[in-house]
């Protein structure tokens, strides 16, 4: 009943529809890249594929982000309160991070994103 | 006054007297209540199989638009969405079929072109939803579970299609 070529179909439908549960339940709308925005207009968009420290010369000083593992947050920023750096890892589409005294901002940018719209 | 006579030709007798009985499933298939919207075992689909193996793609593909066409007529979805969504996933199904037909010939059985029948119809059934009634990325999160009955309905269908076929001289 089966065929040689039914079986190889077979065995490829069940590769693809697992292939399309990784892909749609267990990819967690992590971002792919952020949007570094400084003085509100200089912008640039940074993949998060890869490791590393970034150094954005801001209005004050130079605020260090560091990208791991998908995620990136302000390690070091020269202002008095470090509400960025509190902020912590930004993972998820949407989220957002910025150092106001340095004018230094972060979002991801994603398919998925957390959430619809954000007003300031 | 002139008359036209049609005369059917012995090949009209053979799609008409298949798409009846795929129209039958069809009909009957439309009585089962569904946990998902848009989503039939598909057993109709068996005919349309069956006759690609053993008459060769037009047939199949005549027996297929004509089932979608009647079907919708007979149970009163035409020209609705489930139409649409049913036309689409028809039509994606056939042209699919009628490449790997060109490409594989008989080196592909009942369940092979049966599970690649019913991934296409999922497949563009879901396109369509997706472009025109629903073009939100959640319903994305839908797909592997549609694929996956696609997989189990064309499988079965597939299997029932094989028995078919051996049963009739050809």
């Amino acid at each position: 009943m089966f065929k040689t070529g039914d079986k190889l179909v077979l065995i490829s439908a069940l590769v693809f529809v697992g292939w399309l549960y990784g892909q749609f339940w267990f990819s967690d709308g992590r971002g792919d890249f952020a949007q570094i925005t400084i003085d509100g207009k200089e912008q640039q968009l940074v993949s998060l594929a890869e490791n590393k420290i970034l150094e954005m010369r801001g209005k004050t000083g130079v605020s260090e982000l560091e990208i791991n593992d998908g995620r990136i947050r302000f390690k070091h920023s020269p202002c008095p309160n470090q509400i960025c750096v509190h902020a912590g890892w930004l993972e998820h589409g949407g989220e957002f991070a910025a150092c106001l005294p340095n004018h230094v901002a972060v979002e991801i940018v994603a398919n998925n994103t957390l959430f619809d719209s954000i007003n300031f | 006054m002139s008359t036209l006579i049609l005369q059917p030709s012995r090949e009209d007798y053979l799609i008409a007297c298949l798409a009846a009985f795929a129209i039958m499933i069809h009909i009957f298939e439309a009585a089962i209540p569904s946990p998902f919207p848009g989503v039939k075992p598909g057993l109709a689909n068996v005919i349309t199989i069956a006759s690609l193996l053993v008459f060769g793609w037009k047939i199949a593909a005549w027996i297929s638009f004509l089932r979608v066409l009647v079907g919708s007529l007979m149970i009163g979805t035409f020209l609705s969405p489930t139409f649409a969504m049913s036309l689409a996933g028809a039509i994606s199904s056939i042209f699919l079929l009628g490449i790997c037909w060109k490409i594989f010939g008989h080196r592909l059985g009942a369940i092979g072109y049966s599970i690649l029948a019913a991934f296409a119809h999922m497949a563009g059934q879901f396109l369509m939803a997706y472009l025109l009634f629903i073009p939100h990325p959640g319903l994305l999160k839908l797909l592997p579970i549609f694929m996956t009955l696609a997989l189990v309905f064309g499988l079965l269908s597939g299997i029932i299609a094989a028995a078919m076929i051996r049963k009739v001289p050809h």
